[in-house]
């Protein structure tokens, strides 16, 4: 009966649990966690994604990154420099080796230039990571909503 | 003979004592800074006093002094912007709604940096999809250069690929009050809340028969 109740409640946390984690994508050592995207005004040119790499292996590198859902895509990184917000291209990412590597607001992420729809919320997007090592790595990107900077599942761990 | 004089003694240096105590406290007074009832970055008048004259998203010629009597809320953006764009109207759309009727009394009021990518059309759209109330500004790459440098603003174009540039830009938000005059200055990470309180402070002036 105890364990009945227990397994059950574990199903429960489960079934409630998978959802959230659906996007994540382990190939190898690595694993992309957590895709997500920003939902974007009507006739809105450009889009973001962010990730999170996961590296139980040896070092690999992040080469590009493609997806259908915009014309151009580019991976940059922002950063704060006496109160001006500047964005540089980044033309491939390090991935250490037992490390990780956080796409981010305010920091790297992936620029989808010239979307071929606007993203709204709810939608999901193919995302390709092309890595040196491991290959090409296919993930779906979750849009939040409009203005979202940290997403649901990080809110209250703070940055 | 010695008496009066031990007697005259005190008396003349408590009287100094007390004239330094006037002085130092008139000086506290005047010098010591006052806590403010404001949680943004309280700005002093600078040598340039804000201004544009820039084209709203429905063709309509404006300038600061149209919004006189109003509680302007200004950020410098533009709609090819990754994150600090979209955050900062998210988050005055979510001021707005806080502020409630208030919200009447107070304008925001996105301007490009960007005239050459972003059309009426799509600065439209784009203001108005945080909150239908926004409104969008753009011009002449000498009048938005002149409106930028009127706010102390820095903005450059930044190539990240051959048809493709970024703009590097200042993330502050600027509160002018509805004299027109720069009061201010909420950062990337100010509080809907503080943002909230300060704006219904301003606005509540203005209810009070301050407004012209
Ligand atoms: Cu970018």
């Amino acid at each position: 009966m105890y364990t009945h109740i227990h397994r059950l409640t574990f199903l429960l946390a489960l079934a409630w649990v998978i959802p959230a984690l659906a996007a994540d994508q382990r190939t190898g050592s690595l694993t992309i966690t957590q895709p997500w995207s920003r939902a974007t005004a009507p006739g809105a040119a450009i889009g973001a994604a962010y990730f999170e790499i996961v590296n139980a292996g040896a070092v690999d590198t992040l080469l590009r990154i493609e997806s259908p859902i915009a014309r151009q895509v580019e991976m940059h990184t922002s950063y704060t420099e006496g109160g001006t917000m500047r964005m540089r291209p980044v033309t491939s990412v390090d991935v250490p080796a037992r490390g990780r590597v956080r796409f981010e607001p305010s920091g790297l992420h992936v620029m989808l230039i010239d979307l071929v729809r606007p993203l709204r919320k709810g939608d999901r997007f193919p995302l390709t990571l092309v890595f040196q090592h491991a290959g090409p790595v296919r993930v779906e990107a979750i849009v939040q909503d409009l203005g979202t900077l940290i997403p649901p599942w990080r809110e209250g761990h703070g940055q | 003979m010695t008496t009066t004089h031990r007697r005259q003694l005190p008396k003349a240096s408590l009287l100094a004592l007390g004239a330094a105590g006037l002085v130092a406290g008139a000086s506290i007074a005047l010098f010591w800074p006052r806590p403010s009832e404001f949680r943004l970055t309280v700005l002093p008048p600078g040598p340039v006093s804000p201004d544009f004259r820039l084209v709203d998203f429905d063709g309509q010629p404006r300038s600061l002094a149209d919004y006189r009597g109003q509680v302007v809320v200004i950020f410098f953006g533009y709609t090819r912007c990754p994150d600090a764009c979209p955050a900062a109207l998210f988050k005055l759309a979510q001021v707005m709604k806080r502020l409630g009727p208030a919200s009447a009394q107070v304008r925001v009021l996105l301007i490009t940096l960007d005239p050459e990518r972003d059309t009426p059309q799509l600065l439209k759209s784009y203001v108005t999809a945080f909150d239908p109330r926004f409104v969008g500004l753009s011009g002449t790459t000498a009048q938005i250069d002149h409106a930028a440098a009127s706010f102390y603003v820095a903005h450059f174009k930044a190539p990240t690929s051959n048809d493709y540039y970024a703009i590097d830009h200042s993330t502050a938000t600027y509160v002018i009050d509805a004299q027109g005059q720069r009061r201010l200055i909420g950062a990337m990470n100010t509080s809907i809340d503080d943002f909230a309180h300060d704006l219904k402070l301003l606005a509540g002036r203005l209810k009070q028969g301050a407004s012209p």
